[in-house]
This record gives structure tokens, sequence and C-alpha cells, in this order.
């Protein structure tokens, strides 16, 4: 299963690396989104500036709000990322060749999942710069954020992975995944951010919870994509 | 297809089983009309909520089918999961269910804003159970779009108890994390509907009784229907499939009759006055088209 | 005979269309079968329902003596699929789609080079992505999975549509090579003419059924010669005999006639 899952794995990281959809379609999707969050509710900041002490980094709506804005704007990344990874099976029918090569559906869940996690890890930590840049978002507990971050994504690319496999075969795939995944992964959200206000406000004691939360779900779709993954390549 | 022929639409249930369905649904609108009666006309204004708990007796009895129409939409979807009792009929009931439950939802969300409105003064607000509902209705929505997708009745079957499994393990988690999320942010704990009538006493509480009642019967009744419709779509595309198979059979026969000496696989008649109107080969069915482009694309 | 695929009345059905309506056929090992019929009459579905891919409705289906009612992925594993489409990265190159083939099926590296020289494919070209590529040298580059696979069962789907002269003679040569070494070919083809030639037989598929088989070793087919890869020539004499034959070391395998292989179809040719 672990071989098959590697096997994936590389492959689809491969064909990033020689496609680069991801980083040339993706990432600057994820930052558009980071901007229009600015221009949506930035002027309370510049309202702010001209009140108060003055102080450009010293925002007020953008900087409260960064970490909720951060993960959304991951979130929408996401659910592209998931279209895109299983665009890649369709492909010339490739995921018929997935069907054919009996590798265990398990290892190809987990395999696609991991290809996932560390793409979207990467594009994280590019727009979170971009929210510490654009937003003043300032993290006092830098491994903190990375650990909620991490549970985090790897939560989004199990459930991800599994709608995106469940979806894959229909016509109206584009529409529907969103609709399925958003709901879905609305704890996640609600961990991430607050996990992350508390690494922005260094105190990661008062953030552990949200970490259990995000633990549990992690632990919960990546098994259940392991087990039912077999039944849904199947379509 | 304007005419029905009901005497050509199978029986699903039992003759007895129609009847009670029958008892039932006539019963559910005769308590709804009595519920609505007594909660309009004989139960008294409440003392402190004036008219607006007449609202009481609808929006627990809802949101209480709501939840008996998801555990039994879940019951099923387990059940079908389960090897030893896998059966089409689980996922109808699954399907029917969460169906029924979905529009209770929407009830739910729209009876208690209207009673959030004057009682808390907002339409709308982020408390646990609120949140909750409203993710479960747009969770279910995206099941029910997902139970719509074509496919063979097994293969359906399996992908929305899949994508079911997937909404209901999130119910809990999503209803903890935003509890702690309230609790850490130090809310004003909203006023419970249920506890907050400390003063039912008499008339109010037949009336409420009378609407747990009405509205179970309700879904039973909407549930045993749905059920029942999706149970005829799957014997109409059994019909469908077994005419269609015949079809491709008479293919096969015409081309044993007509082929054999590989001038022509076109039968005579057709190539002497081509199709014949009515003839389903040809003035065809979406499907058949659907059919030739898709064997390619396969 | 051993019966590599053996059919009895097997239906097929995805939602509501039958793809196949009750299919009887019995293939044995070591035949090269043809089939034919029209565009939409189900050869491509037969062939995906042979390897597993659809799920099998009512009927007997046995395939490398996998019961498909029981177990419809072992035999995934034994047989290959050449389809319409070529199952290919396009993002990736022709090396790297077939490194990572290689490596599903735990061969050893070096097959890889091999099997790229069978079927043409030079250094530069492996080098190309996918996407690049014409039809034919997708072509190609699917047939080396499939010679990757090292399948005992082959099901081609189309394999000289879209191909040059060179590339079906290639195909014939591949098929015939591959019969040398004891394989059970069943493809779909249109090309009459190349198909009677390498094949032992015909399946006329039409309504999602097999209406009719034609032994072509009866027939009273013309001889033709068939150059393969490597200069030696495969023959087909009128009385259907097949023979391999070098301008160096004279016949190296005879098989077919009325009574069936003769002796060397097994073994294995240097």
């Amino acid at each position: 299963m672990l071989r098959d899952a590697f096997l994936v794995c590389e492959k689809d990281l491969r064909i990033e690396l020689k496609s680069k959809i991801i980083f040339n379609q993706v990432l600057p999707f994820g930052m558009v989104v980071m901007l229009l969050f600015g221009l949506a509710i930035g002027k309370f900041d510049s309202n702010s500036l001209v009140t108060a002490s003055g102080s450009l980094s010293n925002g007020g709506a953008l900087k409260s709000a960064a970490a909720g804005l951060f993960w959304i704007a991951v979130m929408l990344s996401a659910v592209i990322g998931v279209q895109r990874s299983f665009a890649i099976e369709n492909q010339d029918q490739a995921r018929d060749a997935l069907r054919l090569s009996a590798l265990d559906p398990a290892g190809i869940f987990l395999g696609k999942a991991g290809a996932l996690l560390f793409q979207l890890v990467v594009l994280e930590v590019i727009i979170a710069f971009g929210a510490v840049f654009l937003f003043g978002m300032h993290i006092a507990t830098v491994w903190f954020f990375c650990l909620a971050a991490f549970l985090a994504t790897l939560s989004l690319v199990a459930v991800g992975v599994v709608y995106g496999a469940l979806t894959s075969g229909a016509r109206t795939k584009e529409t529907l995944l969103p609709l399925l995944f958003f709901p879905v992964i609305a704890p996640v959200l609600l961990s991430a951010t607050k996990a992350c206000e508390a690494a922005i406000a260094g105190t990661p004691s008062s953030g552990m919870i949200w970490i259990e939360v995000l633990l549990a779900f992690a632990f919960c779709y990546l098994a259940l994509g392991t087990v039912a993954f077999g039944p849904l390549l199947e379509e | 297809m304007s005419e029905v022929n009901f005497a050509a639409i199978p029986q699903v249930f039992s003759k007895r089983a129609e009847t009670a369905t029958k008892i039932i649904g006539v019963l559910a609108l005769l308590s709804l009309i009595a519920t609505v009666w007594l909660g309009l006309f004989v139960t008294p204004p409440d003392q402190f909520m004036g008219n607006l708990v007449r609202l009481l007796y609808v929006h627990p009895p809802i949101a209480w089918v709501m939840f008996v129409a998801y555990g039994v939409a879940f019951l099923s979807t387990l059940l079908y999961l389960w090897p030893r009792t896998r059966d089409l009929r689980f996922d109808r009931l699954a399907g029917a269910s969460s169906e029924v439950g979905v529009i209770f939802t929407g009830l739910t969300l729209l009876s208690g804003s209207i009673w959030g409105r004057p009682t808390w003064g907002t339409w709308w607000t982020w408390d646990p159970l609120l949140t909750t509902t409203a993710l479960l209705f747009v969770m279910y929505l995206g099941y029910l779009a997902l139970r719509r997708l074509p496919g063979d009745p097994e293969t359906r079957a399996k992908r929305s108890a899949i994508g079911g499994l997937v909404a209901f393990i999130d119910v809990p988690i999503v209803y903890f994390s935003v509890l702690w999320w309230k609790s850490l942010h130090q809310a004003p704990t909203v006023l419970d509907p249920v506890t907050g009538k400390t003063y039912i006493h008499g008339s109010m509480a037949y009336t409420l009784l009378l609407g747990f009642v009405a509205f179970t019967l309700l879904y039973v009744y909407f549930v045993a229907k749905r059920y029942r419709l999706e149970r005829l779509k799957y014997l109409y595309d059994r019909v469908l499939l077994d005419e269609a198979i015949q079809e491709r059979k008479r293919e096969a026969a015409d081309f044993k009759a007509y082929g054999a000496d590989k001038k022509s696989l076109v039968p005579t008649a057709f190539a002497e006055n081509g199709p014949a109107l009515g003839d389903a080969r040809f003035f065809g069915t979406e499907e058949e088209s659907v059919v030739g482009g898709g064997e390619a694309g396969r | 005979m051993d019966l590599i695929v053996d059919f009895q009345n097997a239906v097929f059905v995805t939602g509501n269309f039958p793809l196949l309506t009750g299919v009887t056929m019995s293939v044995g090992r070591g035949e090269i079968v043809h089939l034919k019929g029209a565009n939409g009459s189900g050869k491509t579905s037969l062939l995906r329902a042979i390897v597993g891919l659809i799920p099998i409705a009512s009927g007997k289906a046995v395939v490398l003596g996998h019961d498909l009612n029981m177990d419809r992925f072992s035999v995934r594993e034994e047989a290959a699929l050449l389809g319409h489409k070529t199952f290919l990265y396009d993002d990736l190159s022709i090396y790297e789609n077939l490194r990572f083939v290689q490596r599903i099926f735990r061969k050893p590296k070096k097959v890889v080079g091999l099997c790229m020289s069978q079927v043409g494919i030079g250094e530069k070209l492996a080098k190309t992505k996918v996407s690049h590529l014409s039809a034919g040298q997708r072509k190609r580059t699917s047939l080396a999975a499939l010679l990757i696979k090292e399948a005992s069962l082959w099901l081609l789907d189309e394999p000289h549509a879209g191909v040059d002269e060179d590339g079906r003679a290639l195909i014939d040569g591949l098929i015939t090579d591959f019969r040398l070494r004891g394989g059970t070919v069943l493809m779909a083809s249109h090309e009459l003419e190349r198909a009677v030639l390498v094949s032992d037989k015909s399946f006329t598929v039409s309504g999602g059924a097999v209406t009719d088989e034609e032994n072509y070793k009866l027939g009273n087919k013309t001889a033709s010669t068939l150059s393969l890869p490597g200069g030696d020539f495969y023959s087909r004499s009128a009385n259907g005999v097949f023979s391999v034959s070098s301008p160096g070391s004279g016949v190296k395998a005879v098989f077919g006639g009325q009574t069936g292989p003769t002796g060397t179809g097994n073994t294995d040719v240097a």
C-alpha cells in the first residue's frame, strides 16, 4: 500500500513539476483572492489609519481577520487543486489505466492525497507571506502556526480527494465539488482559523483544543478515504 | 405520454401497506388541521411572549422531524454499507428520508428565524445549533445533488452512501467546534425555545403534543410516497433497460438475417423506403445518440 | 483446449443501457481472434468487459480462470488492454510514462528501453512530452506499455487505426511474436485485410452480442507474407498454416492448419 502510495504521489508531483499548473495558475489565483479581500474590507483599514495612531502596519479589520482570510484563500485554492488532481486522471482516460494497474486503491488515495498535501503546503507558505505582507499579519508562535496549518491541510486533502473521486466521473463535477466540499470542511475553517489566531497572539495553549479538532477531523477522513476509495474508483 | 394508464403502474407496496399509507396521510392532514386550529384559536397567548408562543406548536415538531429524518437516513445508509444487509431498499429509504429531511431543515431554519426576530431581535445568530443546522442544510443539498448523478442503481447507491457518510460524520464535529468557538467567545447564551417554555400546561401542552404527532405522521407519509416513487422509477428504468436489450437483440437478429451476404447491414425495406416513421431505431430517443457518442468516448 | 475467455450469455449493463446483451463465445489459449462489427455494435465494450472494467449483470464469464461474477480484479493484472484512448499522462514524457508503468508492475528497469526499441521509439523521442506526440506515436507508446506489462492476454481496440504503414506492420509483427510465445489476442479492427492475415478466426459483434463466427484457417484465403521487424517473414499459406521464417535460418515456427498448433508453437524463438 505504501509503495503504491509513493508511486502515485511521485507521479502526481512529477506531472506538476512538468506542467506547473498549480504554480502558474492556482497560486496566482490565491494571490488574487488575497488582493480582493484587501479591496473588499481594506477600506476600514484606511479609516483607522486616518483617525488613529497613523501607523501603516497597525491596520484594523484586515489584520484582525487575517487568519480567517488566509484560510479562505487556501480553501478556494484547495478546491481547484483537487479538481486539477483528478483532471490529471481523466485526461486520456488514465483513470482506467489506474484501475487496470491493480494498484491498491488505498495506496492511490494516500498517494494522491500526499501529492496534494505537498503542493498545498508550498502554496500556503507563499500565501502566508502574502498575508504577512498585505494584511500586516504577525505570527508570534511560528511553530504552532505551522502545526495548525499542516493538520488543517491534511484534513482538507483527505476530504478533497474523497469528494474529488466521488465527483470526477460526473459531467457536472466543476459545480458539484465545491457544493459538497465547502460545507464539510466548515469545521476545518473554524478550527484552523482559531488555532492560527492563537499562534498569531502567541498563546499556543489556548489553541490546543483546535489542534485536537483538526486531528480528529483528519483522522476520520483519512480513515474513511482509505477504506472507501476502492468502490469510488470503480464507477 | 399525455395520458397515464394508472392500471399499468406496478404495485410497490402490498394492498395493506397502501391502505395504511393512505390512512396515515389522512390522519396527518386531520391532525395538522387540528394543530392549526388549536394553536391559533383555542390556546391562550403566553403571558410573556404573547401570540409568538403559537410558533412553539410548529417549530419544535418540525425540528424533531428533521432529526428523525436524518437519523433514519443515516441508519439506512449504514445498513446499505454493511455487506450482509446490502439492499437497494435501504438506499431508497436513505434518499427518501434525507429529501424530506432537507425540506424540514429549511422549514426549521425559516420558522426559527421568524421566531428569533421578535424574541432575540435578530433573524440569525451564530449559535451552535443554528450554525450546525444551516451547514446540515447545505450539506444535504449537496448530498441530494450527488444522488441525482446518473449511473446504474448499484453505483449510484454506493456513491450516495459514501457521500452521505462523509456528510454525517461531519455533523458532530461541526456541532462541537461551533460550541467551543462560541463558549470561548463568551457569547450570550441563546434562549432555547424548548427549555424557555416553563409555563406550558393545559391546552398548550396538548397542542404541542398534537403538533409532534401531526408532523411525525406527515413525515411517515412523505417518506412512504417518496420511497414508492423511487421504487417506481427503478422499475421504469428496468423496463427501459429490458426494452433496450430487446432492441439490441433485434439488431443482432437483423444482422443475421440480412448481413449474411455481407453486402449490407441494412434491411431491404429500409434500403428501399428509408426508415419507417415511428421506428425508434432511427427516430430514436436521446439515449441512443448518447450511446453512439458514449462508446467512442469510453 | 485450454479456455482463456469463456462467456455464456453474459450481459453487461451500464446505467440504463445494455452494452452487451448476452455474449456467448470462447477463446482458447494461443488464439488470435478478430472482432468485427459496425460502430456501436459493442466491440469496445466486449474488450472492456473481458478485462473486468464493466460489472457483469447476468450470465457466466470466465477470463483466465477468474470468474468475473466473483472477482473482476485479478484479471486486470493478467490481461492488458490497448484502448481507443492511450491511457497516458499528457504532461509526462514517453519515458516517464513508461517508467511509471514499469514500476507499477514491478518489472526491471531495463524492460523500458527494450520495449521502446521494440516499438521503434528512439532515445530522442522518448524525452518528448506525450501531449506533443502524433496519434501514431501515442499508439506506439501505449504499445510499449502493453509490452511492459507482460500480460498473457491482449485486448486490442482498433490497434491499426491512426497508424502509418510501418506502424501497422509493427503491430502485426508484435501480435505474431506474442503468439509465438503462447499469447492470446482479441483484436477489434476495421482493417479486414490486415486482421485476416494475423488472426485465426473472427467473431462478428452486433447488437451487443457475438452473432457470427468465422474460422480463417478453413477459409480459402490467399497466401500472404508479412515482413516482421528484424528481417523475419511471417507467412500464411492458402490452407491456413502460419509460419515464421528468417532469411538466414529458414523456418522457425509453424502453426495452424486443420490440425491445430503443430509442435513448435510454444517454443521460444531466439
